[in-house]
């Protein structure tokens, strides 16, 4: 393995495992739909990237298959066999291009989700707190009568 | 459809994916606002803003030197890195307030039924 995969290998997990720490985060407390959403998302990508990488691999195994079979030992641009490649390589980088800004969107609007129910979060841990302090004082009234 | 306009396309929603982020920084703020969730605000303003500079700049199909490319780059890996400061902060103490809330509605659940419990028994008492 050359240095330029291990670099992009190191960057990919780079960009799963900082996405899939905060929705674990909440799911260690509260399990609710947008959590889940963004893990899915985080999933999505893996899925898109996975693809991407594996794609490239076996374009990378075609391109030196064509080259070695070519008489002058490089790469001929205008033959069938690196047209069909190329036209391969342009939609596996628009598939898993589109993929990855799907699972983009899907992240955020489940970051919204957690976002817009932490108000509420907040505002009933005040009032359970106001509430559990009135019944542990009803409950010593009570007890001491 | 040609390529190009394909990837221009794909590029507008990451400036939407961005611009919710900012405005989920936004959401969390104002429901309670902490250092983590103005990290998370002015994380997600920066790289709102600056991948719609960078979405305008393409469309435009203007570019800068290699030098003001280099400092873009900068700034959206730094907005990049606050927001996902922010983000950790923010979660961690989700989860926390999530914990929490799940404990005291136990606690509520079980002094309620004490209190219940401890008036029965004073109108016992007080009907013998």
């Amino acid at each position: 393995m050359n240095t330029q995969i291990i670099f992009s290998i190191l960057v990919l997990l780079g960009f799963i495992i900082v996405p899939i720490v905060p929705p674990l985060l909440i799911l260690r407390g509260q399990r609710f739909w947008a959590p889940w959403l963004m893990l899915g998302s985080v999933g999505l990508f893996i899925l898109a990237a996975g693809t991407n990488l594996g794609l490239q691999y076996y374009f990378s195994q075609q391109i030196q298959k064509i080259t070695a079979a070519s008489a002058t030992g490089a790469l001929i641009m205008d033959s069938p066999e690196w047209g069909k490649i190329f036209a391969q390589m342009r939609l596996t980088a628009v598939l898993c291009g589109g993929t990855s800004v799907l699972s983009l969107l899907t992240y955020s609007a489940g970051l919204w989700g957690v976002a817009s129910r932490w108000g509420a979060l907040s505002r009933r841990a005040k009032s359970l707190e106001a509430v559990t302090a009135n019944l542990a004082q009803r409950r010593e009234g009570v007890a001491s009568r | 459809m040609d390529e190009e306009t394909i990837y221009k396309i794909l590029f507008f929603f990451v400036v939407v994916a961005s611009g919710v982020f900012m405005a989920s920084g936004m959401k969390a703020d104002s429901g309670q606002s902490t250092w983590a969730t103005k990290c998370q605000l002015f994380g997600g303003l920066g790289l709102f803003g600056l991948m719609g500079l960078v979405f305008l700049l393409v469309i435009g199909e203007e570019f800068f030197d290699e030098a003001g490319s280099i400092a873009l780059a900068c700034g959206v890996a730094a907005s990049a890195l606050v927001f996902t400061i922010g983000l950790f902060g923010f979660c961690a103490r989700y989860g926390a307030t999530c914990r929490r809330v799940t404990q005291l509605e136990e606690i509520e659940s079980a002094l309620e039924a004490a209190v219940a419990h401890s008036q029965a028994q004073d109108r016992g008492m007080g009907s013998q």
